[in-house]
């Protein structure tokens, strides 16, 4: 680690110039991202081609400027209209949009923005100075310890199974067979398009994702609308600043969920999606009071914001140390540093030390900004929620088209996502728990193609899985807490069968 | 009543599931490979056998159960119908008649459903929310939007 470079890295960055580029490019990353269905990856495969001919650092600190907003800016559109701006931010619907229903959309906002910036700025922290002793670790990952990471990843979505585990195992069943459609990642053929050639692309998981979170929830409240219009007061919007109190309570899990986020971002392949709803999961676990999580509780805003926040510099590390994208936007920036002719891994290290250290401050100074940005704007944002329905509800559905439409410019996608609104829709009225679905629907090819590549490996011989130690104590583990999880459902279920009114079980 | 009503629907959401697991069952037969250990077919199948195992202890705990969730059972499905057409005939406009005036007369029609009374505003709305849309997607972020089967809008 050259301090020297680090200093003058941040007296470059500080210069007016570029301390504008990252403001703008914050401050348009939070609007993408809170717009539903632009993406961050969308946002930074836009951005790109405008930055080609900008100067090489200054291209990069708008690309994270867009990158680090653009994570942030989901959670803005989940806490005020419980629709995820991007799918990272979904996870934030649960206690964030709760609190928004509360009358305390500006705290969930406040948190929010609090929780990101700080999760960005120590992921930006450990991607500077752990970068290349972290990535040394992934480096030695393979398909079974993949397939491992993946099967843990999937035990713990049971906790997000809600009320009933048959249920939530239905949904994860249900995502990971949205992903069977398209080209399949073993020998690439087409599988179940029905002779359909744009069902070649899959199904996308922003156009599911909006169905199953953006429309679904537009018919619920049309549906609620129908049957008794209710008109809403004016929401106050007060409290944007966190107290040091409130601050307080939520360190604990603003910390454990950044680091979750780092980690999770270092493996490549599990972007932010699968990180905010493992920190929630785990927020909830750990808590005194789970059972008041998806009522509106602040670490159930916090754990989910940090953890995709913490995300975005742990995914930075093996994409520039390795030239392995840990998420789909960082597989755009390895786009970026190919464009500008840059070599990513260990000689980017070596020859370019004049762009790295740039980056490594600018990512920084990035995330400082998206806070002091996020919370100024803050206010602004959520007078959305003071839009009677009959005006919101119509723009929110153009929204959900447009940014079904927008991902791949297809209109199935939007017949896609009305698709998945219907079901979703009554997935809900069900009891079926539509995050697990969302987030299977993430996993599920690294899961398969893993488990074939493992497969092959070991001749067909599923022990393969316990072969190596990183591989086999994941999937020990995933064991270990799926008969946790089950036991502890039963053993619960078996106390208080006797009491009435307990819906919980594994049924 | 409605007990019996909810066990009736989940017992159909579970042969539902069960139909989806045996129909991608049946698809993913034949899907091989020669040279790789598992084929394409392999992950479908075992998703699907899985689910058709669940849902049939799912069905079989529902008719054994003497008591069941009280999830919210929608009484009336008016709006469920009307919405769904409401967006289909708005993907159908889009097709048709392209974004911005498919856009227009949704908002407008919506609006309408839910009670807003006023002209102006209906109107205002509607237009001021198909040129935002355009102007961020069409000229800001340069994406080609539906214009329709005549290009005009």
């Amino acid at each position: 680690m050259d301090f020297s470079l680090l200093f003058w890295a941040f007296t470059e960055i500080l210069k007016p110039i570029n301390l504008l580029i990252i403001v703008a490019s914050v401050t348009m990353g939070i609007t993408i991202g809170a717009l539903p269905g632009l993406t961050v990856t969308m946002g930074v495969a836009l951005l790109l081609p405008l930055t080609f001919n900008f100067p090489t650092v200054q291209s990069f600190l708008a690309l994270m400027g867009i990158y680090c907003g653009g994570v942030y800016g989901g959670s803005i559109s989940a806490i005020l209209m419980g629709i995820p701006g991007t799918p990272a931010a979904a996870a934030t619907i649960f206690d964030g949009h709760a609190l928004a229903k509360k009358g305390f959309a500006g705290q969930a906002l406040g948190l929010a923005c609090i929780a990101s910036s700080i999760a960005g700025l120590i992921s930006a922290l450990i991607m500077t100075f752990l970068s290349p002793q972290v990535a040394r670790i992934a480096l030695m990952f393979g398909p079974v310890e993949y397939f491992g990471i993946a099967f843990f990843a999937l035990s713990i979505l049971v906790i997000l199974s809600g009320k009933s585990l048959l249920k939530g195992f239905t949904s994860i069943l249900l995502g990971f067979l949205c992903t069977t459609i398209g080209i399949e990642p073993i020998l690439g053929g087409p599988r179940f398009t029905f002779g359909f050639e744009a069902l070649s692309a899959g199904l996308g998981l922003i156009p599911v994702a909006i169905g199953l979170f953006g429309l679904a929830q537009i018919f619920d409240d049309f549906i609620a609308f129908y049957q008794s219009p209710i008109k809403k007061g004016r929401q106050v919007i007060k409290n944007i600043l966190p107290r040091w109190n409130v601050m307080k309570k939520i360190s604990r899990t603003l910390l454990k969920s950044t680091f979750i986020g780092v980690g999770i971002g270092i493996i490549p392949g599990i972007g932010p999606e699968t990180a905010s709803f493992v920190a929630y999961a785990e927020a909830k676990r750990s808590s005194k009071n789970p059972e008041l999580f998806g009522t509106g509780v602040i670490e159930g805003v916090v754990a989910p914001e940090s953890g995709n926040n913490g995300v975005t510099g742990g995914a930075m590390v093996p994409m520039m140390t390795l030239g392995i994208p840990g998420d789909a936007p960082t597989a755009i920036l390895l786009g970026g540093f190919l464009l500008h002719g840059l070599p990513v891994g260990p000689m980017l290290f070596r020859d370019h030390l004049n762009i790295v250290y740039p980056i490594f401050g600018g990512f920084i100074v990035a995330n400082i900004l998206m806070g002091i940005i996020g919370i100024s704007l803050a206010r602004f944002f959520a007078r959305v929620m003071d839009v009677p329905q009959s005006i919101l509800m119509p723009i929110i559905c153009v929204l959900c088209f447009i940014g079904s439409y927008a991902t791949r410019l297809s209109l199935l996608d939007v017949g896609i996502s009305v698709f998945f609104g219907i079901v979703g829709f009554f997935l809900r009225r069900y009891d079926f728990p539509l995050s697990p679905m969302l987030v299977s629907i993430i996993l599920a090819p690294m899961l398969e193609m893993n488990m074939a590549n493992a497969l092959t490996i070991g001749n067909g011989s599923f022990w393969v899985f316990f072969s190596t130690p990183i591989g086999a104590t994941f999937i020990i583990l995933g064991i270990i807490f799926l008969i946790f999880i089950i036991v502890g459902r039963v053993r619960k279920k078996e106390i208080s069968s006797s009491k009435p009114g307990n819906k919980e079980s594994i049924l | 009543m409605q007990i019996s009503l909810f066990r009736k629907k989940e017992l159909g959401n579970s042969v539902i599931f069960i139909s989806i697991g045996i129909i991608f069952l049946i698809l993913s037969r034949g899907m091989e490979a020669d040279v790789y250990i598992i084929g394409p077919g392999f992950f479908p199948r075992l998703i699907s056998a899985s689910l058709i195992v669940i849902n049939v202890v799912r069905f079989l705990v529902i008719i054994m159960s003497s008591n069941g969730s009280t999830a919210d059972v929608m009484s009336n499905s008016r709006p469920l119908y009307i919405l769904t057409i409401l967006l289909i005939s708005y993907l159908a406009g889009i097709i048709i008649v392209g974004l911005s005036l498919a856009t227009v007369l949704f908002i407008y029609v919506l609006m309408s459903i839910l009670g807003n009374r006023s002209l102006f505003q209906k109107i205002l709305i509607a237009l001021a929310v198909t040129f935002a849309i355009k102007a961020i997607f069409k000229w800001v972020l340069v994406l080609p939007l539906p214009t329709g089967f005549w290009n005009i809008f």
